[in-house]
This record gives structure tokens, C-alpha cells and sequence, in this order.
């Protein structure tokens, strides 16, 4: 069975910001060490993650998306706006 | 698979602004409207304002209900959307007329007890024994009025709570709504505005 892992972005014990501390090639299984910050758009959570991934390949049509997801358009505006809220924070820390 | 259904169904009930498209609300609150506005025909009431709805004597023509309609309606629309313009710059008239159609479906109902006049035969001679008689022992009101004068009652605050319920809920929704003092300035905006036309619908025409 493939299962898709879910990226987690919080540490499970202490609710802090987890940061990617090794990244290895699938291939030739060369490892590298370090300490790296997530992209800002990993930090978001998996349901709004989806929504950006959405947003995107409806480039941009709050219209079309609001009629895919069966809800109405300003509902899609907000929540983007909330989105875009939470970006800034994030850009801020 | 039913449950599912039921969930569904009462989230279009309960939350209608963010699960229905603009086209769909407008046909909704509009088709209602209408169809209100034609039984009005029967009733002899007036609703002046989206709060107040006074017995007339007489029955009202189709020009005074549809006016009262679109008046109220859109005064109140425009003066919420201003405020909405306010708080949000991207909200829509659309959203907010919507709003406004959607909460007056339920004190649309009272009309309904209106019909024939039926509500003014109860209420008129209750009001005019008790301002009759001097003592309030003397009282004697049938039992029959006074119940239906009590269900009448309850059930208008109960369709003014489902207006506060949906306006509230269409504004929130089409201005992405947060602040607790933008919520009382609705709140207040709301009060103010309906009171304007029943001063002037009742002096126009």
C-alpha cells in the first residue's frame, strides 16, 4: 500500500517549529547535515497548503475555485485572506 | 449515507452564505419576496420597514408592497454595504443585498397571520377592552385569544432571532467580520437604518 506521509511542521512534544536537520539522495544515498528552516509555504498547515496548491492551478480564479469546492466566493476570499494573514505572521517571526 | 445527507442539508440551512453561490441567494431571496409580496395581497398589513409590520384596515395594493420591499431593502443594503466597504475594501454589494434578502425571509412569515385580517380581529378588541376598562380585575379576555395573542407572540421573537441569526452571519461572511466594535456598529447601524423608512414610507404614499 503507498501511504503519503504527511510533513509534520510542529514538534508532536512540544508544539515548537521543527527544522529539517538532514536531507539524503534516494539514489546514491549522500546525506547532508544541517540546519535549515522550512519554505514559508511548508509552515502552513496540510488543509491550507491544499488551498494555495488550488489556488494556483486555478491561477488565481477565486470564481472557479469557490465553484469547485462548492462554497461561495466570498467564504474563498477570507479564507485566503486568513491565508495571507498567516504568511505575514510567519514572515514576520 | 442519510446522515451524511442531513449534515449536508442543515449546513445549506444553517450557513446558506457560504454554501450557496450569489446566483443561487438572489434567485432565493427574491423569488421569495415575490412570493410574500402576492400574499400580502390578502393580508391587511404593511411592512414599512424590515422590523415593522403594522395592521392596516384596509388591504394593501401591489404598488405600496413592492415599494415597501425595494425601499427597505435597499436602504438597508446600501447603508451595510457602505459599513462593509469600511471594514473590508473587497466586499460586494452582491453579497450584502443577498444578506439582506436571505434575513428577511423569516419576517416574511407574519404575514401569513395577517391574511384576512385574521391577527387584527384578535388583537383589536383585546387592545380596545384593555384600554376600556378601568380595572384591571375586570379583565375578562377569552382564553382562546390569549393563547394564539401568546404563540403570535413568541413565535415574532423567535423569526427576529432568525433575522439577527442570518444577518449577522451573510455580513460576517461577505466582510470577513472580526472585531467586536465593528460588531456593535452593525448592530447599531441596523437599528438606525430601519427606522428611517418607517418614517417615510408611511408619510410618501
Amino acid at each position: 500500500m503507498n501511504t503519503k506521509n504527511k510533513l509534520p511542521i510542529l514538534c508532536p512534544s512540544c508544539e515548537n517549529e521543527l527544522r529539517v536537520t538532514q536531507l539524503s539522495c534516494e539514489k546514491c544515498q549522500t546525506g547532508v547535515s544541517g540546519s535549515f528552516a522550512l519554505p514559508l509555504l511548508l509552515k502552513l498547515p496540510q488543509d491550507e497548503l491544499d488551498f494555495v496548491l488550488q489556488f494556483f492551478m486555478t491561477s488565481g480564479s477565486l470564481k472557479q475555485m469557490a465553484q469547485q469546492m462548492n462554497i461561495s466566493y466570498p467564504t474563498v476570499r477570507n479564507k485566503l485572506d486568513d491565508i495571507i494573514e498567516r504568511l505575514q505572521k510567519l514572515k514576520n517571526e | 449515507m442519510n446522515n451524511l445527507n442531513q449534515t449536508i442539508m442543515i449546513k445549506f440551512i444553517t450557513k446558506p452564505f457560504e454554501k450557496f453561490q450569489e446566483k443561487q441567494l438572489l434567485l432565493i431571496g427574491i423569488s421569495t419576496a415575490l412570493v410574500f409580496s402576492l400574499l400580502q395581497l390578502l393580508s391587511k398589513c404593511r411592512q414599512i420597514a424590515i422590523l415593522k409590520t403594522v395592521e392596516t384596515t384596509e388591504y394593501p395594493n401591489f404598488f405600496q408592497i413592492i415599494a415597501d420591499n425595494i425601499i427597505s431593502t435597499l436602504l438597508m443594503s446600501l447603508v451595510l454595504f457602505a459599513l462593509g466597504k469600511y471594514i473590508n475594501s473587497k466586499t460586494r454589494f452582491i453579497d450584502i443585498l443577498n444578506t439582506v434578502l436571505i434575513a428577511r425571509i423569516p419576517l416574511y412569515i407574519p404575514i401569513l397571520f395577517s391574511i384576512n385580517g385574521y391577527m387584527n380581529n384578535i388583537t383589536e378588541p383585546l387592545i380596545e377592552k384593555i384600554t376600556n376598562t378601568s380595572e384591571f380585575t375586570n379583565l375578562s379576555i377569552p382564553l382562546m385569544s390569549l393563547i394564539v395573542f401568546t404563540i403570535f407572540g413568541l413565535l415574532i421573537v423567535l423569526f427576529l432571532i432568525g433575522f439577527g441569526y442570518y444577518i449577522y452571519q451573510g455580513f460576517k461572511t461577505a466582510t470577513h467580520l472580526k472585531k467586536t466594535s465593528q460588531i456593535i456598529l452593525f448592530i447599531l447601524l441596523i437599528l438606525i437604518t430601519d427606522i428611517i423608512p418607517t418614517r417615510l414610507l408611511t408619510t410618501l404614499y
